[in-house]
């Protein structure tokens, strides 16, 4: 027996639960050659900026054992450019098309919003409180719960649609942060963004980022973010999205099972422009081995040790 | 440009100069399709290190059939360079734009350092199959470096060589040969050149002294290949406004007076 895979999360309905993610999938088109797109849960955009964003010097990405640092700095062609440009090619797809936004200030995100407001084919926005690679806003706003509760409450504010919130592992208590924008009025946690890492040339004796410091993606963090979707469902009751390094129907399993109603793929499109696909195709077969009928019997399935609490993590 | 991802099976490969290598590989959809200067995304490792794939230019193609020739310079074509006949590997592409050969060039000059002349190879073809003159210049660090030599000879071009320390050909930069080949100023020309980063500064400062229209190809670090990422960026000055423009799509390929070095 096939199992179901339908899910939906933050009132976004899904065929199933595997999303690509914000930034490693551009506005669809450009995967349009390797990806059946409507054969996808959900479409997570590139960051969108109320102005268009021209991004950090160049080098900006580099590779690291499982892994790469990026420091790309949000480029992005805007709002504005985004609704009469890139989101009319994605109404042509039966797909929930998330988009993710950034801002430096309270200020742009809620003009953000709101120019989103009203547009045909948005399933649901997605608050990036947690870019490591930007001057002020982004990350700032993720790292401390009354900042991030005040920006998500101001946000919330102006627009009806499910709002994700995208949470930053660079922090000390990440269920804090989690509460606080629950309380908010989040509809559902994105979990995690990129781990602020670096990487040293010696020959040069530079960092080899212009940016010096970047974020860590790839399976090398997939530990780090299983950890946090597991601490964040411990104390919220809105969905949470897991990702981190997920590279294989396997890894988006242990997702689920750690407490994500869905997953989404990063990194791996870069390595396999299909990862998307092949990870939920992966991820059926697995259900079916396990004799699951529905994946909701999965979600926050884990058995922990004996005499194992919240305390202990 | 219809872009695939596919397996290729590896044909040939085999050391031809001191860390440097050339393979064949088994792909109908890149051979029938790739264009001069265009080039493929190659996944070395089924495991996550390198996580990566790894551009590499096309240097020649035939039906069924395309061919690789590269340098080993770090972990990832380390890991390739130990990859045998029989082995699969995928491989995306062709990617990213192509270099233009326009109907009024008059004469062509080829300028290769290292594994540079790699990209470069598919064109001179071109230029021969479209009869217009063309001269090559090759560069390397000496000339157990050397590579392409013997394919070059075979199509029969003008080509004249330099090694940095003279054990073959001009003793000196690959650059200086340029120079002396633009100092005559003949019209209608056009100079198209791929190395490593100095020597294609060096190489677009001579160019753009005498003059003459030049095309370089720029390599990078890339993530996706595919225009996504956003990691592969270089500045271009394009109607008097510097912007990042992708190696990968918007390139490899620039007009090096639009370069901001």
């Amino acid at each position: 027996m096939i199992p179901n895979l339908a899910v939906t999360v933050a009132g976004i309905q899904m065929r199933n639960p595997v999303m690509v993610a914000s930034g490693t999938f551009g506005y669809g088109q450009e995967y349009a050659d390797f990806v059946d797109i409507n054969r996808l849960g959900a479409i997570v955009v590139k960051g969108i900026t109320r102005e268009p964003w021209k991004g950090n010097a160049t080098p900006r990405i580099y590779e690291t054992p499982s892994g790469m640092l990026n420091a790309i700095g949000l480029q992005n062609v805007g709002v504005r450019a985004f609704l009469s440009e890139k989101l009319p090619y994605l109404r042509q797809f039966d797909v929930p098309v998330i988009v993710n936004i950034c801002g430096k200030t309270t200020q742009e995100y809620i003009d953000v919003v709101t120019m989103l407001e009203g547009s045909q084919g948005i399933a649901a926005v997605e608050v990036n409180i947690s870019c490591p690679n930007i001057e002020c806003g982004g990350m700032s706003f993720g790292t401390d719960p009354d900042l991030a509760h005040d920006l998500i409450q101001a946000v919330r504010q102006v627009t009806d649609l499910p709002l994700l919130v995208k949470l930053s592992p660079n922090v000390t208590d990440v269920r804090q942060i989690a509460r606080a924008v629950e309380n908010a009025g989040a509809d559902g946690i994105s979990a995690i963004n990129t781990l602020l890492g670096m990487a040293v040339d010696i020959d040069k004796r530079r960092p080899v980022l212009a940016n010096v410091t970047g974020g860590l993606s790839g399976p090398a963090i997939k530990p780090v973010a299983l950890r946090v979707v597991y601490q964040v469902a411990q104390v919220v009751n809105i969905p949470i999205i897991g990702m981190g390094g997920i590279m294989s129907g396997r890894d988006a399993f242990e997702f689920l099972l750690a407490g994500a109603s869905a997953v989404a793929v990063g990194t791996a499109n870069f390595v396999r422009p299909d990862a998307s696909l092949c990870v939920i195709d992966e991820l059926r077969q697995l259900l079916q081995q396990q004799q699951v009928q529905d994946l909701h019997e999965v979600i926050g399935g884990l058995n922990l040790p004996e005499g194992k609490r919240l305390c202990d993590i | 440009m219809k872009r695939y991802d596919v397996d290729a099976l590896i044909l040939e490969h085999r050391r031809v100069a001191e860390d440097h290598y050339w393979m064949r590989l088994d792909s109908d959809a890149i051979g029938q399709n790739a264009r001069p200067g265009q080039f493929i995304h190659l996944q070395v490792s089924s495991g996550t290190v390198p996580l990566l794939r790894r551009p590499l230019t096309v240097y020649r193609r035939s039906s069924g059939s395309f061919e690789v020739l590269y340098q080993v310079l770090g972990q990832g074509t380390r890991l390739l360079s130990n990859t045998k006949p029989g082995e699969t590997l995928r491989v995306l592409g062709p990617l990213g734009n192509h270099f233009r050969v326009l109907e009024h060039i008059r004469t062509a000059l080829v300028v290769g350092g290292g594994a540079g002349i790699a990209s470069l190879m598919l064109l001179v073809e071109e230029l021969i199959r479209r009869e217009i003159p063309v001269i090559v210049l090759l560069g390397a660090q000496r000339a157990s470096r050397l590579v392409a030599i013997e394919d070059l000879e075979t199509l029969g071009v003008d080509m004249r060589v330099a090694t940095d320390d003279g054990s073959r050909g001009h003793q000196g930069f690959v650059t200086e040969l340029a120079e002396e080949v633009l100092r005559d100023g003949l019209s209608n020309r056009v100079v198209y050149g791929c190395g490593p980063t100095p020597m294609m500064q060096a190489l677009s400062d001579i160019t753009q002294r005498y003059g003459v229209s030049t095309q370089l190809a720029l390599e990078s670090y890339m993530g996706c290949a595919l225009g996504v990422c956003l990691g592969c960026m270089v500045r271009i000055r394009r109607n008097g406004i510097i912007q990042h423009m992708r190696v990968c799509t918007e390139g490899p390929i620039f007009d090096a007076e639009e370069i901001v070095w």
